[in-house]
């Protein structure tokens, strides 16, 4: 028996969620997006996206490249500020609230965010999960955070002999679960995925994918994915983006569909969404 | 295969088998001259050595090392000798000291501002700003030393003498300050999107990011830019021996005259000595304290820059994930933990302090960026306050005068030009050559790797050594040809200080040319040198002709290697192009300006503030043509890359 099966039959929430998405009672909204546009030096790169994200479900961003996706994604937490000439419109709000009234330095902090290549700083592995809770003034007791964090990613026993050693001598899957530690320690509310096991090897990611999975009903995750098997396996929601061409020729991406995971696989109401999620399908007709 | 559509005609008769045995021989030729090209700059190391080793060895059968490194005093001119090294190299190290004090937190400051805060318009002026400090010619930061910044302290320390380490300090230290922050940004520039990003996404304000993240990842970078910017304050000749005085003195005090090695080296060169004398070898051994000394330093600084950028290189490559027990044990673990972690977490609610800090830091950074900008505006009014009212025709058409009002600078401008034309026609063809080889031929391999670094070291190795080696060799031994003294010394010299930078400049533009169009010239059957010729020259050309126009421009505003191999306070010919002129006494428009400043009255210090404008016009024409050459040949670059689909 794999942990995977392991883990969802240890799982009570797990079997009783096809139930909860029948009944459509849905969960409390953090993130809702209204009308979201992003340029890039004048030219759009995503029009019109509006959606919400619920509390403690795995809603994942799915679609083609260049279809904006990660752009849109760092715009929950305003990353793409850092990035000079690129404009947003649209509102977000964060439990109700527009993200543009608040700090993004606060927002960042409770929108903790995974990258696709593992980025952990070359300091201690220790000193990786402390380094956050020290400038955001944790005031707690710093050796428990930082174990506890581990824990949660299972990478407490893997390194809890050498966590004054560097982190870059970790392996990659290792390294991208300690970024997760890092996110996870500060407590988000929410955290942005993108692409977090792009990068890795198959048994890399699924040891990500089996932590996704525990941390599902506990974390409101918002994960971009090219592997649909992971969207289909860990996630509570899909969302599709593609990209479409407007008068200008520019490419726009948009959002398509937006659903369950098992509508979307199963059901989709766009051809697009097929198109995308069956393989082989536009070849078959 | 007779399709009408195929009809190339492919037989092999079209394509002369006798022209390739003659392709092959010249392929050859062209090698071997190219790799004796790459020699040369070889041959210089090792004639440093060797000359410098052999005149030491004069030195050191009259004076024991102990004695050497053990006197307190330094007395070669007098009776009574005294060779204390000490005395000269605690005068370095505190006028050194004094500079990267000055240099490293405005220099770094600085290399943050630009690197992180600066809006693109406002890097766009600022950083060519502060460049343009250590383009300055550094006879001009004498000038602004002694007749400025002298002045200027006087006023708050009443006991400063009018020679001083610390002035000569704090000017030294306005040059370097442009090597400390360009190295540094570039440094911080190489750490990677992914670390900030990863940084901002904890929550960290742009200052936390900065000191917490970039920094750190940066310092061995920072390292290296403070080691170079050091020891091009060790060896930084005109500024110490104009301002810091002629006293050699055994003390760390910086309020009175001190004399460094470098000033005494000049001291001695401005008579003449006597080839084999006694004081002959004291020079070149002083000189090579002075090379040891700097050599060592950038040795270090360049092996720190290149371990920073593979570092960088390195940095975020995932690798291969092993199972093992104990990772398959903690992953089980995780299935019995109580998610999520304890959310009752206490983050101080200190938002608004770190984001003042954040202010405060901001400008903190963009005034020192600034103070470099206010910096060139004082220098520049100042010089133009006191040259405009003597610079007029006459002036540029005299020759120079015991007589104030009648001197002019003819004979050093035509010197000057002289000498860009004989340098450029000596060290462009040799370094380019060079440049091909070492790029081009030289396979990839650690002695290639330990060339490069060495190239980055001579181009480092302060100019006065150059000097050294021009009057032993240049002046001395090929006397029958360049006629001692002469033009052509000089050109020789200042060809064997702008080669280094030639050839770096162009290896970094050949290496700019993308592998893709080497291939695709070997792909349609070019030998190398048609490869070359055809195809990567013509690619690369813009910005080898870039280098060799700041090449030139450093060229021009050199001062004490002239001085060492023989340049003189008076002429009153103009030379043509025949050898009897090359082989003729020179001065220039730098050595005119120390032999001015020197003077007591205050009128040819006007004269040599018009002189500085001369020359600055001539570096600043040169430096607006590299600026324009590259800007259009990125426009250029830049249209193709969009017309990509």
């Amino acid at each position: 028996m794999n942990n995977q099966q392991a883990i969802t039959m240890n799982n009570p929430v797990f079997t009783s969620k096809s139930e909860q998405e029948s009944s459509e009672i849905l969960p409390e909204v953090i993130l809702q997006a209204e009308d979201v546009s992003v340029s890039y030096h004048g030219i759009p790169a995503l029009q019109n996206i509006s959606l919400e994200i619920y509390k403690n479900q795995i809603t994942s961003f799915i679609g083609p490249s260049g279809c904006g996706k990660s752009t849109f994604l760092r715009c929950f937490n305003r990353l793409n500020d850092l990035i000079p000439e690129t404009r947003m419109t649209g509102k977000i709000r964060f439990f109700g609230q527009s993200i543009r009234r608040m700090n993004p330095v606060e927002i960042r902090r409770r929108i903790g965010m995974v990258f696709q290549r593992p980025n952990p700083f070359p300091k201690s592995i220790y000193d990786n999960i402390a380094v956050g809770l020290r400038v955001n003034g944790y005031r707690g007791n710093l050796d428990d955070r930082v174990e506890t964090s581990l824990r949660h990613v299972g990478l407490w026993n893997e390194v809890k002999n050498k966590l004054k050693k560097n982190a870059l001598d970790l392996s990659g899957g290792q390294q991208q679960r300690l970024c997760i530690a890092r996110t996870i320690a500060l407590n988000p509310e929410v955290i942005l995925m993108d692409e977090p096991t792009a990068a890795l090897d198959p048994i890399s990611a699924g040891r990500i994918n089996d932590l996704l999975m525990t941390m599902r009903q506990y974390y409101t995750i918002i994960l971009i994915t090219h592997n649909l098997k992971q969207a289909a396996l860990v996630t509570d929601r899909v969302a599709f983006f593609n990209v479409e061409i407007n008068s200008r020729g520019d490419r726009v991406g948009k959002l398509i569909e937006y659903a369950p995971t098992l509508d979307i696989f199963v059901n989709p109401t766009q051809q697009t969404t097929w198109d995308y999620v069956v393989p082989g399908s536009r070849y078959s007709s | 295969m007779n399709d009408p559509r195929f009809s190339l005609n492919s037989s092999p008769k079209h394509f002369n088998k006798g022209l390739l045995v003659g392709l092959f021989m010249r392929e050859r030729i062209i090698e071997v001259g190219l790799a004796i090209a790459a020699g040369i700059p070889v041959l210089i190391s090792l004639a440093i050595l060797g000359v410098f080793l052999y005149e030491a060895t004069f030195f050191f059968q009259e004076v024991s090392p102990w004695q050497f490194l053990t006197d307190t005093q330094w007395t070669p001119l007098f009776a009574s000798q005294k060779f204390g090294i000490f005395v000269l190299t605690s005068a370095t190290f505190s006028i050194a000291a004094i500079a990267t004090f000055v240099a490293v937190p405005i220099g770094l400051l600085a290399a943050i501002y630009l690197a992180e805060y600066a809006p693109q318009q406002v890097r766009r002026i600022l950083k060519p700003a502060l460049e343009t400090l250590s383009g300055i010619p550094t006879i001009v930061y004498g000038y602004f030393a002694v007749l400025l910044v002298t002045p200027l302290l006087q006023q708050f320390i009443p006991n400063l003498g009018g020679f001083n380490a610390l002035s000569a300090g704090l000017v030294t230290g306005i040059l370097i300050t442009p090597i400390v922050s360009s190295i540094s940004e570039d440094a911080i520039e190489n750490v990677p999107m992914e670390l900030r990003e990863g940084g901002y996404s904890l929550g960290f304000t742009k200052r936390e990011n900065i000191l917490r993240v970039i920094l750190p990842i940066a310092f061995p970078g920072i390292v290296a830019a403070i080691t170079l910017a050091t020891s091009r304050a060790l060896g930084e000749t005109m500024i110490a021996s104009i301002a810091a005085g002629q006293n050699p003195n055994l003390t760390l005090n910086p309020l009175v005259p001190v004399e460094s090695i470098t000033a005494f080296i000049i001291q001695v060169s401005l008579g003449d000595v006597p080839a084999n004398s006694f004081l002959f070898h004291t020079l070149f051994t002083v000189g090579f304290v002075l090379f040891l000394l700097t050599f060592s330093l950038n040795w270090l600084g360049h092996w720190l820059v290149r371990r920073h950028e593979q570092m960088m290189k390195g940095l975020s490559i995932p690798s291969i994930e092993v199972e093992s027990d104990s990772s398959r044990e903690s992953s089980r673990a995780i299935a019995s933990l109580n998610f999520p972690l304890d959310t009752h977490l206490s983050f101080e609610k200190a938002l608004t302090r770190r984001q003042r800090y954040d202010r405060l830091f901001l400008s903190l950074t963009l005034c020192t960026t600034l103070v470099g900008a206010i910096v060139l505006v004082i220098l520049l009014t100042s010089v133009l306050l006191q040259g405009i009212p003597v610079l007029d025709g006459s002036f540029l058409t005299s020759f120079a005068s015991r007589n104030a009002e009648d001197a002019g600078i003819y004979a050093a401008l035509v010197g000057t030009l002289w000498l860009l034309v004989l340098t450029a026609a000596i060290a462009f063809p040799i370094g380019v050559g060079a440049a091909i080889y070492l790029e081009e031929y030289l396979p990839r391999n650690t002695f290639n790797h330990i060339l490069e670094i060495h190239l980055a070291n001579l181009a480092a190795v302060p100019s006065i050594i150059y000097g050294l080696l021009g009057l032993a060799l240049f002046a001395r031994v090929l006397q029958p040809i360049t006629g001692g003294r002469s033009l052509l010394s000089a050109a020789l010299v200042l060809s064997s200080i702008v080669l280094p930078l030639v050839i770096i400049t162009t290896r970094g533009a050949l290496r700019s040319v993308p592998q893709s169009q080497r291939q695709a010239a070997f792909g349609v059957g070019m030998t190398q040198w048609q490869a070359i010729h055809n195809v990567i020259l013509p690619s690369a050309f813009p910005r080898i002709i870039t280098g060799m126009l700041l090449a030139l421009s450093r060229a021009i505003g050199e001062t004490a290697p002239l001085i060492a191999v023989g340049a003189v306070a008076y002429i009153s010919f103009v030379p043509e192009f025949s050898l009897g002129d090359l082989q003729s006494n020179f001065t220039t428009l730098t050595t005119q300006i120390f032999y001015w400043i020197a003077r007591p009255q205050k009128e040819f210090h006007n004269l040599a503030a018009a002189t500085i404008l001369v020359l600055g016009a001539i570096v600043f024409t040169i430096n607006i043509f590299a600026v324009l050459l590259r800007d259009f040949y990125r426009k250029k670059k830049g249209e193709l890359a969009n017309n990509k689909p």
